[in-house]
């Protein structure tokens, strides 16, 4: 058995507890949860299917370009002959993995159960079933005559971006989703069913279904929201549920494309309706039509992230000397520089509700990057990255950094910076964005000098 | 605001002050705050494919905000923090220098979040992990806590298989002293 891998990685994926990482020579690598992933942390069926805790060999896969992990599913996108094919694997008891084999009732949660197949195939009905769809990825033959272009996984849901096989590179733009649908307000094709076993378009993403919808290649799914735009073009596209919250992120109702569907639920007709906080179909996000390209997009549990292309002149170009116009090159104060990145929906706070999560753990904590833990139904633009001294986070892990598991949570999201104010920078912009089930990682470029 | 040259002190520093083993800290701390500010070479904007003709001395990192439970946000501690804040441990500090060569086998490159974890993709293809790991999800390691720094976890070509020992790692990069660790 295979442990660690002498092999670079070039892309990776981040479950609710398993990770996946695509090797130079396209074969996938995965560890993690192997059962009870996602739903019940904490719960009992990593005794059915046992964690890996080492990176292992995904079987069966040669050419993998990206890979997408969902709470307890899997997805890897392979170039096979020049077209875009997915293959799946892990837990289908929702439809996620969208071999149009209907959706079982929910059985035990796994993903990397190829590792301990020999024992539990032996099992009876839906544990025999669960147990094959762990046992190896298997091409999804749904997906036959698209080329596909992108994947996403969240939840127990799966979606892509697929064009027409031969279409060549321009086109695309179609997204089609699977899975769970609970949530996700009838989102696809099919109103009314909870769960999709195969992949069924969005409305508004078909092609015609507008000019600017007709080029979609970035594709973000959440818990119950999810996220589409042009990569490098705008807009952004949001549809879902959004909750309370605003993960939407859209400013004002508007009714999609006129239809019987958006008349059947179009807002009264009052002064400054409210949000919506759910819609059927893919709506801009105007709020971000004004900023820069869209070049990276990520949905998680209750908030969105979105990365906008900023220049590096407009980033970085505001040290002494490069700006004649300005007074006081030197020190002075400076506009800040245009931002890249946004934030919108839960923003950590409790509020009268109390721990969201079920397990009642796992709270927030200021997922936004705005400086407070308030909800946004509106993009905020981020525009400070702030530095602290390490370990001021305190808390459980401190000294080596470690901890055991019962000892590593921050006391309902107490800030670490109390004790000492964080530095806050100016010139950076963000390259990628991640959004996890309550907290953001980003990947920033930041000005070193002032020179 | 503050000058970035404070902010890459501060960054120097807090890096020093991870510092766990047994070597001086300040001399580390000199040694990056040298190389950030005396080294001039430009630019590490090749990242992006929209490459201008300006350069600046940049630094590719990875910022994390929101809930910190089980160190999640890779900063050492548990605690929440709600704005975006530079992951400084693990070897991505040491991105901080403003040669890409030297820098070049930290930087990172892609992000990903997960449930309570998460993953950092290095330019050299390592892959780095923080936050919980009740079920192996970092990858690195048997232990069932958790890890509140990045740690690298796949070796990149031609590395050893054996995976490696100690949790913690720092990357501190000089001119003078070019070496790559992990």
């Amino acid at each position: 058995m295979e442990a660690l891998v002498p092999e670079e990685a070039v892309a990776i994926a981040a479950g609710d507890r398993h990770s996946l990482a695509v090797g130079a020579s396209g074969r996938v690598w995965a560890w993690g949860a192997g059962g009870g992933a996602g739903a019940a942390p904490g719960g009992g069926d990593d005794a059915t299917w046992p964690p890996a805790r080492l990176p292992r060999l995904v079987p069966g896969i040669a050419s993998a370009e990206s890979v997408a992990a969902g709470s307890a599913h899997s997805l890897i996108l392979c170039r096979d002959d020049s077209r875009g094919v997915v293959y799946s694997w892990g837990d289908g008891s929702r439809g996620a993995l969208g071999h149009a084999e209907g959706a079982a009732s929910a059985t035990g949660s796994g993903f990397l159960s190829f590792f301990s197949s020999s024992s539990s195939s032996r099992r009876k009905g839906d544990r025999g079933r669960a147990a094959a769809e762990r046992a190896a990825p298997r091409l999804l033959r749904t997906l036959a005559g698209y080329d596909v272009r992108a994947i996403s996984a969240s939840g127990s849901r799966s979606g892509a971006v697929v064009a027409e096989e031969g279409g060549g590179s321009g086109s695309g733009g179609r997204v089609l989703v699977w899975g769970d649908n609970g949530g996700f307000r009838a989102a696809v094709s099919g109103a009314g069913r909870a769960a999709l076993d195969c992949p069924a378009p969005v409305p508004g993403l078909l092609p015609g279904g507008g000019a600017s919808l007709s080029a979609v290649s970035l594709l973000a799914l959440g818990r119950s929201h999810a996220l589409a735009a042009r990569e490098g073009g705008t807009p952004l596209l949001s549809w879902g549920d959004g909750g309370d919250h605003g993960a939407l992120g859209l400013t004002a109702a508007r009714p999609g494309p006129s239809s019987s569907a958006a008349a059947a639920s179009s807002p009264p007709p009052s002064p400054p309706p409210p949000p919506p906080t759910a819609v059927d179909r893919p709506h801009r996000v105007t709020a971000l039509d004004a900023q820069g390209a869209i070049r990276s997009v990520s949905a998680g549990w209750k908030h969105s992230l979105a990365c906008c292309e900023v220049s590096a002149e407009g980033a970085f170009g505001r040290r002494s000397g490069a700006a004649p116009p300005s007074s006081s090159p030197a020190s002075g104060p400076s506009p800040p520089p245009p931002p890249s990145l946004f934030s919108w929906g839960w923003g950590g706070s409790q509020g009268s509700e109390g721990p969201l999560d079920p397990s009642g753990t796992s709270t927030g904590g200021g997922q936004l990057g705005a400086g407070d833990d308030l909800d946004r139904p509106r993009p905020f633009a981020v525009s400070e990255l702030a530095l602290v001294e390490w370990g001021s986070g305190g808390g459980g892990g401190g000294g080596g950094g470690q901890g055991d598991e019962r000892g590593g949570r921050g006391r309902g999201g107490r800030q670490g910076s109390s004790s000492s104010p964080p530095c806050l920078l100016s010139r950076w912009r963000a390259l990628q964005v991640s959004a996890g089930l309550n907290h953001s990682a980003a990947l920033v470029e930041v000005a070193l000098d002032e020179q | 605001m503050m000058s970035s040259s404070r902010a890459v002190l501060q960054l120097a520093r807090a890096a020093a002050a991870a510092a766990l083993c047994s070597h001086s800290a300040e001399t580390k701390m000199r040694s990056i705050a040298l190389s950030a500010a005396a080294c001039s070479t430009t630019a590490t904007t090749s990242y992006l494919s929209s490459s201008s003709s300006s350069s600046f001395e940049t630094a590719l990192a990875v910022a994390t905000c929101g809930n910190g439970d089980h160190g999640r946000l890779g900063h050492g501690g548990c605690s929440s923090l709600n704005r975006f804040t530079l992951v400084t441990g693990g070897g991505l500090g040491g991105t901080l220098t403003p040669s890409p060569s030297l820098s070049f086998s930290t930087r990172p490159v892609a992000v990903a979040a997960g449930g309570a974890h998460t993953l950092v993709l290095t330019a050299d293809g390592a892959v780095l992990s923080f936050g919980l790991n009740d079920a192996g999800q970092l990858g690195h390691s048997e232990g069932s806590g958790y890890v509140t720094v990045p740690v690298r976890l796949l070796r990149s070509s031609g590395g050893e298989k054996e995976p490696e020992a100690a949790p913690i790692f720092f990357d501190f990069v000089s001119p003078s002293h070019p070496q790559r660790t992990f």
